[in-house]
């Protein structure tokens, strides 16, 4: 198994350097949950929109606090975000996929059905109903998040577990007098899983950016620093000449974002069967 | 000869020259004032609208009984009425200028606009308090004119208004004259009808127009708007051709004329053709008016001013350019409400902690560049019961104090006390603001939460009692502080008026309603002082500050704005030698 992680990172130095970053962002992220740093973010430590410097190298908003310290919170939010909501996404997706594929029948239609309707609302559109709907808050991020993004692993897990089901291997569990839950999470999942990780990450990506758009436009967390409510406030702040909080909040996200693409790409690579045996 | 060839060739050259020029000017485009609206119009239903932006737009189109002075300060003169009727028991005989036409459209027979008669005058009152067209101003004539509360309940019976029914207040005498009878003694009766939203309608556009009719406004006005699309990114204005001889007047005071020079005298609207621009992003604003494509463009609530002013003064850069800032106190009042149906406001000791925790002259620094007067209470400065002498000691910024006042309410660093929602509406100035209140609360142990609403749910959370806190900015509707100060008069609690905060208190009630027994103004602006000082003194509200109107203007139009009046437009001038020497230097 060592061998085999290993073997994922050789020769491929951009994947080395994604995964360097990702861990950076997580550290950070863990570091600044627990109060470690970037506690008093909310403190002034300059004057107003001072522009980076020694002291803050990152610069000032517009009440002289440190942009770096709330690109750290920052930071916290968006990968609480990304973790929170492809953990419930892989939750509901893994298991409704699988019954669904796994049972058939009415119960995979009445899956079927849910999860098309679902889909058939655009998620910009969806994600602001439930936002209000919900109180606002980093609370109705996670759910509205969740809620649309288990559907497309739902799909894929569900398209594998049919598959798999008709498969020898499982016929022979049949015969065996294997039970359902035996065969469902004795045999079928492990041979799905890889699915359900890749997936995992890509989710990850997407509910960060997600979150940026809806703090941008005013429906996420308003209480505590987020990359999208940055973005905003450069909106009065660019004509300014204030590009610090812009410029750092997206690089930030561009990083993020970039980092892990390379890391799902490598993940599919390395996990899929019929890509790794090519 | 040789004299005479070129004394030939002389008279031939100036006659090329001189009918190049003529052809030229004959084919010159009248010019066009390119203007901007910062905001969406919705519609131009005078009495759906409720914001400053639209009534623009309409009262360049429609026009009321009387209007405000534009030169002279908060003074009435008439406008479609011959003059200012005089009262005699309780009621006013208003007789209209004769003449008066409305523009050529065609919901007027054979296209043709056709002579403003009183009965216009009642329609437009009765449509005014038409409960089924759902009018937001009735509160305006809400109980004043005598048998229209009883009028609006029976036509709430039936399907269809009956505008033909007989109101005891609103007596036809002849074609120009109407008499309108109030129920009490009514000293705002100039103010109501010269209110933005008291234009006078033909009822021929109602009916040909149905549900249209805030797309195609038909009025009096020096303007009209042929196509009006609340889609479109513009609104394009021509001039109204049966608008009748109006002068820019030659008395206006010393110091303005110079500016308006070139205007006195001239037949209004002074500028044929406007463009309005609806740009709603700043910098999209702020770059059409450095390419000059647009004349003037408003930066009161912008904060782009920080990068174009500086000590109250335009930056040099634009100065140089020949532009010019056109700066005016605003006549309004910024403030964060309390609930007082929530029970821990009614604390006055923590009330007062809120408002001396929260530093003003900070928040003016921060948000408007010094350009923005800090409130001491509810009035206004320009409005009379403005005390300029009086510093209400709860506006301070003293955080020991105001730490002091916490503990003796109970509350010792904000211990047990409820997290504090903070409604505002979306949007990252206001969002901005609503941090700095929320970090200022901080220092004393007071933790706010902030809940950012879209302008209408956040009106509605306000009506409905749902919040804490709310932020909310009062322009006045005429000059005169009763209008600002009934948001705190008990019988004015939300729903039946505009007392958001749910305040009472005895003394302040019984102030107010002596106002309308005082005919004497003096007498009255002690009462409004004294219940402004009321107001300082028992904090309602954190009463935060009074705004500047900032327009920022090419050099070569005369720009005029005043509280009140809102069909301005048509004083503007554009100083065409001027613009062209701008535009060749460019």
């Amino acid at each position: 198994m060592r061998n085999l992680e290993l073997k994922i990172f050789h020769n491929n130095k951009i994947l080395v350097l994604a995964t360097l970053i990702l861990s950076i962002f997580f550290v950070v992220a863990i570091l600044s949950y627990s109060g470690i740093i970037a506690s008093n973010w909310y403190q002034q430590v300059g004057g107003s929109y001072d522009s980076p410097n020694i002291k803050n190298i990152f610069g000032t908003d517009i009440f002289g606090r440190s942009v770096l310290a709330k690109l750290i919170k920052g930071t916290e939010t968006a990968i609480s975000i990304g973790f929170v909501v492809s953990s419930i996404a892989i939750i509901i997706g893994l298991s409704l996929g699988l019954i669904s594929g796994y049972f058939g029948g009415i119960i995979d239609e009445f899956i079927v059905w849910l999860y098309t309707t679902i889909a058939s609302i655009p998620n910009i559109i969806l994600l602001i109903a439930f936002t209000f709907i919900l109180e606002k808050g980093i609370m109705s991020v996670y759910i509205a998040l969740a809620m649309t993004r288990w559907v497309e692993i739902c799909r894929l897990i569900r398209a594998e577990v049919i598959k798999q089901k008709s498969k020898d291997y499982i016929q022979a569990s049949i015969a065996i007098g294997a039970s359902h839950f035996r065969r469902i999470f004795y045999h079928i999942l492990p041979n799905v899983i890889h699915i359900a990780i890749i997936q995992f990450s890509l989710v990850f990506q997407v509910s960060i950016k997600s979150e940026v758009i809806l703090s941008y436009l005013g429906l996420g967390e308003q209480n505590q620093p987020s990359w999208g409510l940055m973005i905003n406030d450069a909106k009065v702040e660019i004509i300014r000449g204030v590009w610090w909080q812009l410029v750092f909040a997206t690089i930030a996200m561009f990083l993020i974002v970039l980092s892990f693409n390379i890391v799902s790409d490598a993940l599919r690579d390395f996990l899929d069967p019929k890509l790794r045996n090519k | 000869m040789l004299k005479k060839l070129s004394f030939l060739l002389l008279i031939a050259f100036l006659s090329i020259i001189t009918t190049i020029y003529l052809h030229k000017n004959k084919h010159k485009k009248p010019a066009t004032l390119n203007l901007v609206s910062l905001h969406k119009i919705k519609t131009l239903d005078p009495i759906l609208c409720i914001d400053t932006h639209s009534f623009i737009h309409i009262n360049s189109v429609y026009e009321t009984l009387f209007k405000y002075d534009p030169f002279q300060k908060n003074e009435i003169k008439p406008c479609l009425s011959k003059n200012l009727p005089i009262k005699e028991n309780n009621s006013y005989v208003i007789k209209l200028k004769k003449g008066v036409k409305f523009q050529n459209d065609e919901c007027f027979s054979e296209g043709k606009g056709r002579e403003l008669k009183s009965h216009d005058i009642k329609f437009s009152i009765l449509r005014n308090a038409d409960p089924n067209l759902n009018g937001k101003h009735f509160w305006l004539l809400d109980g004043k004119i005598k048998g229209l509360n009883r009028w609006r309940k029976n036509q709430r019976k039936k399907n269809q208004t009956d505008y033909n029914e007989e109101v005891e207040g609103l007596k036809i005498i002849d074609d120009y004259t109407i008499k309108i009878s109030f129920e009490g003694d009514n000293r705002q009766f100039y103010q109501i009808f010269a209110s933005p939203f008291s234009v006078i309608i033909p009822k021929e556009a109602q009916d040909y127009y149905k549900k249209d009719f805030g797309n195609s406004p038909v009025g009096t006005g020096p303007y009209e708007i042929k196509k009006f699309d609340p889609q479109s990114n513009k609104i394009v204005y021509s001039k109204n051709s049966n608008y009748r001889d109006e002068r820019f007047p030659t008395e206006i005071p010393e110091n303005l004329k110079l500016k308006f020079k070139n205007s006195l005298g001239k037949t209004l609207p002074l500028v044929d053709n406007i463009i309005v621009h609806i740009v709603t992003e700043t910098s999209t604003r702020l770059l059409k008016f450095k390419n000059r494509e647009v004349d003037a463009i408003n930066i009161t609530n912008d904060n782009i001013n920080f990068s174009l002013i500086k000590d109250g003064k335009l930056i040099s850069d634009l100065e140089k350019k020949g532009i010019y800032l056109y700066n005016k106190n605003e006549v309004n009042t910024s403030y964060i409400g309390f609930n007082f149906n929530n029970k821990i406001f009614n604390n006055i000791k923590l009330r007062r902690a809120i408002s001396l925790a929260f530093d003003r002259k900070k928040y003016n620094k921060l948000f408007y560049n010094d350009n923005s007067t800090t409130a001491q209470s509810m009035i206004p400065p320009s409005i009379e019961g403005y005390e300029k002498k009086y510093i209400n000691p709860y506006c301070a910024y003293d955080v020991e104090r105001a730490k002091q006042l916490l503990e003796e309410a109970g509350y010792p660093q904000g211990k047990g006390l409820p997290k504090i929602t903070l409604d505002i509406r979306s949007g990252t100035i206001y969002r901005q603001k609503a941090i700095f209140f929320k970090e200022c609360m901080r220092e004393i142990g007071i933790e706010i939460k902030i809940r950012t609403n879209p302008f209408s749910e956040l009106l509605n959370r306000i009506f409905k009692g749902n919040f804490m806190l709310f932020d909310l900015n009062w322009q006045l509707d005429f000059p005169d502080a009763e209008n600002i100060l009934q948001l705190f008069y008990s019988k004015h609690i939300t729903p039946n008026g505009f007392n958001f905060t749910r305040f009472k208190n005895e003394k302040f009630d019984e102030l107010y309603e002596k106002i309308n027994l005082i005919s004497d103004q003096e007498r009255r602006i002690i009462l409004y002082e004294e219940m402004n000082r009321i107001l300082g003194d028992l904090v309602p509200a954190i009463f935060l500050n009074h705004k500047n109107h900032l327009v920022l203007c090419q050099p070569w139009i005369s720009y005029i704005w005043t509280p009140f009046n809102f069909d301005l437009i048509q004083y503007i001038d554009i100083d065409d030698t001027i613009k062209q020497k701008f535009q060749i230097s460019k």
